[in-house]
């Protein structure tokens, strides 16, 4: 008998198959305020810049790097945003210890959520994924009109907007509380950013 | 059963200052989850449905368990079984060995500790980093962690900088958090770049669609699972839930419960290996069916990890996690112990406990924790026939009035030796940390006997 069957065996034997599932959840719908995720996003310890209008976006997110200080600026092939020479993109197929000195990282964010401040970014290549943690700091850009109110909007949005695909939702720099205090970029960014893009 | 004198052998904390320092850290972890919960309007009905979730799921586990699996391999991941921690650490080790892995670094995950992966990894020449820094710390400082979420929180600044200034070359006075996670991020860095493979745990799985759910604040998991061509995810058969709709009832109450934050800084959903990589789960039991078979505890096992209970226990917050002697401590890890094992030694914790019912009212999905610790008192096994010869004796003494009078009077008698701490006084556990009240002068039924003399 393989291990397989052993254990499936005994959970077989074990499962009482009396409590049916309780259906759907059904949340409290309450309006998707971009000021209510800007403050969800400051406690996690980020920013939010706008909503900006569309064309002042490019200026915007340059201007947050430039306070960010200098060092290369990487952007995924997704983020429909010209930053012209300022930055590169980020080759899918590049080998992801390569972007180890990305200094900003900018990609773009699929759906936002208001009551935690979490953004969702799809997961594609090896160096696609490795990006947003490699980079000192963090810029995410996300339309007004993907902002959702509350987590589980934000996972029936996802899945209107793509397939069941691996995927992240970030909600603030990296950080950790292990030796007494909150630091921020205990291994990713230290810093996180989201540009809003008005309607 | 010797709680009281284990946890002072066990030296959890050094001194009364920096016991303070672990009482308030977890105390506020327990505020802060308190804030979290009352700005979510329909917090109790999460709970509520939440709990639902996994009782069905636990009921129903084996198709869940199978279609899991399905899925997972439709993704393209390569699925183990493990019975105990011996085969989990044997797979996870076939896994490394067939690819020459030297290298691995690792995320938090309990059930790798759990099973003791680590020194059996590193016996066969494969170095692990643990890449949480409350983990790395504990890894340096060769110690077992003291709490599931924050496994540090029992060490000072102080403590780390000299930790550090020896092990990572930190300057020597060096105690500012900041300065001393930038040193740890460093060395990490390094070697998540130079890893062979990476391993996780996993906070949930997906029936539906085979995903593995990691949550981290700080990026340590996703480093490791994005940058080497191997990952290796651990995860306990009790951790599936059904559907992908299910997953933000629980992502909404775990870090809430757990640190106040509405949500972990990254929660990352794999279906799969990514294009060229490979990524392996280990569906591990190790006691988990013995417990799923006992219709009084099994629901245990709904437990998502989220440390709630041991924030607000105040055992735990006294004593710390150290003096529980196993992998999970708190209340969770004491109806745990019991039910995976027979013959645990965390058997005896049940009774380490004041039953003040806090840990049942803050998990979020529900577990009738103190009801289970008292079930578990009469259940538990002393490996003898017969009672300890205490409770034989007092059960004697209070059937007989005469016996009775006569062994109060005794007490009364030898009150003031009895009531001070000497070696090898068996009153001596009780009185670590409790004064008794001062001497009763004579007996209730005495007094009564004088009052009724006397009239109203």
């Amino acid at each position: 008998m393989t291990t397989r069957e052993r254990i499936l065996g005994a959970v077989t034997r074990a499962c009482s198959r009396t409590r049916v599932y309780p259906g759907p959840y059904a949340s409290p719908t309450t309006e998707p305020l971009a000021s209510d995720f800007g403050r969800a996003i400051r406690e996690a310890g980020g920013r939010m810049e706008g909503p900006v209008p569309h064309g002042d976006v490019p200026s915007t997110i340059l201007s947050v790097c430039r306070l960010q200080g200098t060092g290369p600026v990487r952007v995924t092939p997704d983020l429909d945003v010209d930053l012209g020479s300022h930055a590169s993109t980020v080759d899918p197929d590049a080998v992801p210890a390569s972007l180890d000195d990305t200094h900003v990282c900018v990609a773009r964010g699929l759906v936002g959520v208001c009551e935690n401040g979490a953004v969702a970014l799809p997961l594609e290549s090896g160096a696609l994924r490795a990006a947003p943690f490699l980079c000192e700091h963090l810029v995410l850009v996300l339309g007004v009109a993907d902002l959702v109110s509350d987590l589980h909007a934000g996972f029936v949005r996802l899945l209107d907007r793509r397939s069941e695909g691996s995927h992240i939702w970030i909600s603030g720099p990296s950080k950790t509380a292990d030796i007494e205090e909150l630091v921020f970029g205990a291994h990713g960014p230290r810093t996180l950013t989201v540009v809003l893009v008005a309607d | 059963m010797r709680h009281a004198l284990d946890a002072a052998a066990l030296e959890s904390f050094p001194d009364d200052a920096s016991l303070g320092k672990h009482f308030d850290a977890v105390s506020d972890l327990r505020l802060r989850r308190d804030a979290a919960a009352a700005r979510v309007v329909d917090f109790e009905a999460l709970r509520t449905h939440a709990a639902s979730i996994k009782r069905h799921t636990l009921d129903h586990l084996d198709s869940y368990l199978a279609r899991f699996e399905e899925r997972a391999q439709e993704a393209g991941c390569t699925v183990h079984w493990a019975v105990d921690a011996e085969e989990h650490n044997r797979i996870v080790h076939g896994i490394l060995a067939e690819r020459g892995v030297r290298h691995v670094v690792k995320s938090k995950s309990m059930l790798t500790e759990e099973c003791g992966l680590n020194p059996f990894l590193e016996s066969r020449g494969i170095e692990v980093a643990d890449t949480d820094l409350g983990e790395r710390i504990v890894q340096l400082g060769r110690e077992a962690p003291s709490h599931i979420v924050v496994p540090a929180i029992h060490r000072s600044r102080e403590y780390v900088g000299e930790l550090f200034h020896r092990t990572l070359g930190s300057p020597p006075d060096e105690t500012d958090p900041a300065a001393l996670s930038a040193v740890a991020r460093r060395d990490l860095r390094r070697r998540f770049l130079q890893a062979e493979a990476g391993i996780t745990g996993v906070n949930f799985g997906i029936a539906e669609t085979g995903a593995l759910v990691v949550c981290t604040n700080e990026g340590n998991a996703d480093l490791g699972m994005h940058l080497p061509p191997v990952h290796i995810a651990c995860m306990g058969i009790e951790k599936l839930i059904p559907r992908v709709e299910d997953l933000p009832v629980f992502l909404r109450l775990l870090a809430r419960s757990a640190t106040g934050q509405a949500i972990t800084a990254y929660t990352t959903v794999v279906r799969g290996p990514r294009p060229g990589a490979e990524l392996h789960v280990v569906l591990v039991d190790n006691g988990r069916t013995r417990l799923l078979s006992d219709p009084e505890h099994r629901d245990a096992l709904a437990c998502i990890r989220c440390g709630a209970c041991l924030n607000t226990c105040p055992v735990y917050r006294r004593a710390g996690g150290h003096a529980y002697g196993q992998t999970v401590a708190g209340p969770i890890g004491s109806v745990l112990a019991p039910g995976f094992r027979e013959d645990t030694p965390g058997r005896t914790l049940p009774f380490a406990s004041s039953l003040c019912g806090s840990c049942s009212a803050v998990c979020p999905v529900k577990i009738d924790l103190h009801e289970q610790l008292l079930l578990w008192r009469t259940r538990t096994p002393f490996g003898a026939a017969r009672a300890p010869l205490g409770a034989r004796l007092a059960a004697r003494i209070l059937a007989r009035p005469r016996l009775y009078r006569l062994t109060g009077r005794l007490a009364r008698g030898l009150w003031p030796i009895l009531s001070k701490r000497w070696p090898g006084n068996p009153v001596g556990a009780w009185l670590e940390g409790r004064a008794l009240p001062p001497h009763p002068g004579t007996s209730f039924r005495t007094r009564l006997a004088g009052r009724k003399e006397r009239g109203p």
